[in-house]
């Protein structure tokens, strides 16, 4: 096959998500903290802070729909068994930066303060909160009125996840593909899945699945014995070992069988990233892998960069690039009647 | 067969060469363009134009590569590498242009080098109408009248 590495290096520099080039969010962040600092209520306990998420693990890509976002997390000095409703804490952060911008919003699994450009969200920052025991910590979850149920803390490991991604390929250069190889997966996943919803795997299932199944690929140049990556077999290698993952599993709900995938985070609380997914939804997700499959081995037999590169389009969207080589355009010959 | 767009500058040089041009003396050049990912199509953006070594005559046009070549790094180095040679355009004196054997054969010809896209594209300018051909296993084939 003719070899891809410079367009995916020139695909990966495109989709990437470079917080340095971004400073207007990295001050949103410190103008935030500051706030957060000396607003807090009085009763609230002291706490520091930590960058997490995939800024954190270096595995950001730029958003669809220009919605940047950036995940800090909250330390804060407390037993978590002192606060039954987690809700409590959180509502410290919610005092503090109320007022501070359109929409403050306690969610879930944090408090989300949103910044609008012209109308449409353009950045939000997402605090999490935790309980910081020993260094173990919990994490607040629920909204303000979620049943009692659904107000918990949770045992997590946000900084495990950080140094265990850090950690998993010692060469930096591997780590660099494996890096590049979760990006262009959450690329394909914004080209082919509806944002909304649960209908795509999220992008720390997708992290996941690449800790365990991705491995480097690349070739040894007999010249300088210096290491050519090679992404397109890495990200086939990749996506072939996901799709063997999946099973066949019957539905009794719906009496209809799906192809259904599970893969537990590798921290801290250890759950099924894919659970939120119906199985319908990880059958759909199993089809696309499989379509993504067919199109990497139809690229792999074109013989012309410009016909492989348009492949993988399909597959990424139209920032991956389609090059072609020079063009020779030889001589040619016309005429519309023979004369002597 | 994959779709093929043409640049709206494109169809005004085409209309301008149907106004303006001397039909009594055949014209021609190269066809450039794109791969174009949001219209899953290829796109042509460019022509170039006869240069003085090209032989013309009322009835034929024999294009060198003088001239066309330069004219296709320029693009290709321009546009990062991404427009490419897609094939030929030349001007017969009839409404309803007609390919003849030698156009026919040459296209043929053309097809069968390392291109970078599968398929050429070969363009007549008549003085009523434009007609695209390409070629499919050897056999050329009409796709678009415009």
């Amino acid at each position: 096959m003719v070899n891809l590495q410079t367009e995916f290096i020139e695909f990966h520099k495109a989709i990437k998500l470079s917080y340095s080039s971004n400073t207007e969010l990295c001050e949103k962040r410190e103008t935030l903290l500051k706030k957060l600092k000396e607003n807090m209520p009085d009763e609230a306990a002291s706490f520091d802070h930590f960058n997490q998420g995939s800024y954190a693990m270096h595995t950001g890509i730029k958003p669809n729909d220009g919605d940047y976002d950036i995940d800090v997390g909250l330390r804060f000095s407390i037993n978590h068994l002192d606060y039954p409703d987690p809700i409590a804490v959180k509502q410290w952060v919610y005092d503090a930066l109320e007022g501070h911008t359109k929409s403050v919003e306690i969610r879930r699994s944090c408090v989300t303060i949103t910044y609008q450009e012209e109308g449409e969200d353009a950045y939000h920052v997402d605090f999490a909160c935790y309980a910081d025991e020993n260094d173990k910590l919990y994490i607040a979850k629920g909204k303000r009125y979620s049943e009692d149920d659904k107000r918990y803390w949770e045992l997590s490991d946000p900084l495990g996840l950080i140094e265990k991604m850090e950690k998993r390929f010692s060469d930096k250069d591997d780590r660099a593909q494996f890096r590049r190889i979760i990006r262009y997966m959450k690329k394909w996943k914004n080209v082919h899945f509806e944002i909304s919803g649960n209908s795509a795997p999220t992008g720390i299932a997708i992290t996941s699945l690449a800790y365990y199944m991705f491995s480097p690929k690349y070739e040894n140049n007999i010249v300088d014995n210096k290491r050519v990556y090679d992404d397109f077999h890495a990200l086939k290698s990749f996506v072939e070992q996901i799709n063997s993952a999946f099973k066949y599993q019957y539905n009794s709900d719906d009496a209809e069988y799906y192809y259904t995938i599970e893969q537990n985070l590798f921290v801290e609380p250890y759950n099924d990233l894919f659970k939120k997914m119906s199985m319908k939804q990880q059958d759909e997700f199993h089809s696309k892998i499989v379509d993504m499959i067919s199109k990497l081995n139809d690229a792999e037999k074109k013989e012309k960069k410009a016909e492989a590169c348009a492949i993988m389009t399909e597959i990424f969207g139209e920032e991956f690039p389609v090059k072609t080589d020079r063009s020779y355009v030889g001589h040619s010959e016309s005429a519309s009647c023979l004369k002597k | 067969m994959r779709n093929l767009k043409i640049d709206d500058s494109i169809m005004i040089e085409i209309s301008s060469i149907q106004s303006k041009h001397n039909f009594n003396r055949e014209t021609g050049g190269i066809l450039v363009g794109v791969y174009d990912a949001r219209q899953k199509a290829v796109r042509i953006t460019d022509m170039s134009f006869a240069y003085s070594s090209d032989k013309r005559n009322r009835f034929y046009f024999n294009r060198k590569s003088k001239g066309h070549q330069e004219y296709i790094d320029e693009l290709w180095e321009k546009s990062a590498h991404t427009k490419a040679y897609l094939g030929e355009w030349h001007t017969h004196n009839q409404d309803v242009p007609m390919p003849s054997l030698i156009d026919k054969n040459s296209w043929r010809r053309i097809a069968k080098q390392p291109n970078n896209f599968d398929n050429c594209y070969f363009m007549i300018i008549g003085r009523k109408c434009t007609i695209i051909w390409t070629v499919e296993n050897n056999t050329v084939i009409e796709i678009e009248r415009i």
